[in-house]
């Protein structure tokens, strides 16, 4: 069967590539993402960089032997070395420096996780937008690996009709309209979640989510829970593989809005705040579960049959179309999906 | 490229499930004709079929869908549709988008099978297919099945049968089968013949009438010392380079409980030799539009001929 989507996988746009304590110290890993194969190393100074892994003299994986010296990547080939930038700076022939050059991707580590900005070298890195950072927890990771595609997870931020027919949402208010600025899209609702957050047992919740989503790579939800006092943050990050092959990383932590002061009470908060953490991922696991079954096997549809009701999908799809590349999605379908099917 | 000068999706009947794989209230996947479909037993029994990707956003409705009495409903969003793949309600809109609809097909539950009709160009059945009788009445066994995903095309099968010296090259005939008549009218291609083989070490003489009702469908009678049975041979086309082929057999019982034991062990052994011994020969041979025929080959040319009937394009080049 043909593929389920008419756009590839050279996606513009920041996308996490491993979680920081992959790389530990000093390290190299070996990723494949946007159908290309890519190393990750931790430089001397603890800076990340993310380079192709084809060595460009004569094509050896960097990532399979390849050693880190000062903030260089030694080949394990022949020995040339390359900076954080791409440039080979040195060969152990000595002599002249040879004018070799490996794609670099702009890199960067927040929240425990290394995210590079992959596009067109032409197009400028937009920055990722700040996070207040301090109040929360401890972060917890989680990762799937799915058949689905960035856009798809995405465009779950914006169907309103899904919240109730998949996770039993009950009375969706939006609290702000979808707004787009550029590479971002923000949104705000306000929802009962039938289920309990803590299992089945617990009772119905308000809750508000606030989510920002910046290109198709990083979403983030900020859900603030009144009854609890709670200030949830989830941030999924889907990074395409190859084909329809999706890495989905998602980290949660939260803050906790009443506390008494005190050293004793500040540790017992710190111990309050890992539990609640390490509940709400498992709850979102269980949340995320009937969203990957449809994921991996939905087609998308060019032109989808929307009612009344079902949230700005159309506004959405175009808003990511500045994510794709000439190559990808030139304004012009490429497969037309289900009708294509009777045909030999 | 093809392997075959002729479209991979033939009209005619073609089964997709059997009848207790679907309970009432269940919904599972199939893929056939290149496409992934969705069957569902509704509360009043009937079985629908219709393409698993729901108008709405693409969700594939065999995967986590649920069935609403005689209504589908899409995990995705919720939107339920009736037998005929008509859009009966949104959960949150009160106007149903008049484009939301789904393609349905034509089902027929007969025999213990699940069968839909493909047709290229979207026309009614042309024909219907025979019951046979003797599947769940006393005194007959219960179905046995067999079943495979082969890398060819639907027609192979149905050449197989009438390709009466393949038998003892392949399969180890003492003598190739004799041919005795040949019935062709319309959809309906009849052979009938005798064949010797040897039945638990014993040589028999049998009584072989196979009938194919399109490419599809095939019900076989074999009467021989021992064994009467009657088959039920199936193929479907998955995609474009591969055919499902399901072999349900029934067969009389006899008083005697172990030679019923012994009878089955024995078919389910012949049977799964037969095909294994075909299936390579399948999965790398070439389709020639002109082969070579010696005049003790078996009508190849007749099946051909009769079968370009099934195909819209009519795409058969030089039927030999």
């Amino acid at each position: 069967m043909s593929s389920r989507y008419p756009f590839g996988v050279s996606l513009s746009g920041w996308f996490a590539i491993a979680w920081s304590a992959e790389l530990g110290r000093t390290g190299v890993l070996n990723r494949r993402a946007f159908g290309q194969e890519w190393v990750v190393f931790r430089g001397e100074s603890g800076e990340v960089q993310a380079l192709a892994a084809y060595c460009p003299h004569l094509g050896a994986h960097l990532g399979h032997g390849g050693r880190v010296v000062g903030e260089q990547l030694r080949c394990p080939f022949h020995g040339f070395c390359f900076d954080r930038s791409g440039a080979c700076q040195s060969t152990p022939y000595g002599g002249k420096r040879p004018r070799l050059h490996i794609r670099a991707l702009p890199t960067q580590e927040r929240d425990g996780v290394v995210l590079v900005f992959h596009g067109a070298p032409q197009v400028p890195a937009w920055p990722l937008p700040e996070n207040p950072q301090h109040a929360y927890g401890r972060p917890v990771f989680q990762s799937w690996r799915i058949r689905s595609h960035p856009q798809e997870i995405i465009e779950n931020t914006v169907d309103h009709g899904h919240f109730s027919a998949v996770h039993g949402y009950r009375g969706l208010r939006p609290l702000n309209p979808v707004k787009t600025d550029g590479p971002h899209l923000r949104a705000g609702y306000e929802v009962i979640r039938t289920q309990g957050l803590f299992g089945p047992w617990s009772r119905p919740l308000v809750m508000c989510m606030a989510i920002q989503a910046s290109g198709l790579g990083y979403s983030r939800v900020e859900v603030t829970i009144p009854r609890y006092g709670l200030l949830i943050e989830q941030i999924v990050y889907p990074t395409p593989i190859a084909g329809e092959l999706l890495e989905l990383r998602a980290t949660t932590r939260l803050r906790l809005f009443h506390g008494a002061g005190g050293r004793r009470a500040a540790l017992g908060r710190r111990l309050l705040t890992r539990f609640v953490s390490l509940a709400a991922a498992r709850g979102m696991a269980r949340d995320l579960a009937p969203d990957i079954r449809i994921w991996e096997h939905k087609a998308y549809l060019q032109r989808p049959g929307l009612a009344e009701g079902d949230g700005p999908i159309g506004r959405f799809r175009r808003w990511a179309r500045q994510f794709y590349g000439h190559d990808e999605m030139a304004g012009t379908p490429v497969v037309k999906l289900a009708a294509a099917g009777a045909a030999p | 490229m093809s392997r075959y000068p002729f479209t991979p999706y033939p009209n005619g009947w073609f089964r997709i499930a059997y009848s207790d794989e679907l309970k009432p209230g269940e919904v599972k996947p199939a893929q056939a004709f290149g496409k992934d479909l969705v069957m569902f037993r509704g509360g009043n029994g009937q079985v629908h079929v219709m393409d698993a990707h729901c108008p709405h956003l693409g969700a594939n409705l065999a995967i986590g869908g649920s069935v609403i009495g005689d209504t589908i409903a899409c995990p995705f969003h919720g939107w339920r549709f009736d037998g005929e793949g008509a859009c009966v309600e949104v959960p949150y809109c009160s106007k149903i988008p008049p484009r939301a609809k789904l393609a349905s097909w034509v089902v027929r539950e007969q025999d213990g099978v699940v069968f839909v009709h493909f047709d290229a160009e979207g026309r009614p059945p042309a024909f219907e297919l025979p019951r046979v009788p003797e599947v769940g009445a006393p005194g007959w066994s219960r179905f046995l099945r067999f079943q495979w995903r082969i890398r060819m095309h639907i027609q192979e099968i149905a050449e197989n049968a009438v390709d009466t010296a393949h038998f003892d090259v392949v399969h180890h005939f003492t003598t190739p089968p004799a041919l005795h008549s040949l019935d062709i009218k319309e959809h309906v291609f009849r052979v009938h013949m005798t064949s010797a083989r040897r039945v638990l070490g014993i040589l028999n003489e049998s009584e072989v009438e196979i009938t194919y009702y399109g490419l599809g469908v095939v019900h076989a009678r074999v009467e021989t010392g021992p064994v009467n049975l009657r088959t039920i041979l199936t193929t479907t086309p998955v995609d474009e380079e591969h055919v499902d082929v399901h072999i349900a057999i029934v067969f009389k019982l006899s008083p005697n409980p172990l030679k019923n034991l012994i009878l089955r062990h024995w078919m389910m052994k012949e049977i799964a030799t037969d095909f294994h011994h075909d299936i390579p020969i399948w999965e790398a041979k070439q389709y020639l539009s002109r082969p070579l025929l010696c005049p003790d080959d078996g009508p190849i040319g007749k099946i051909r001929r009769w079968a370009s009937q099934f195909y819209s394009e009519r795409q058969i080049a030089g039927a030999a």
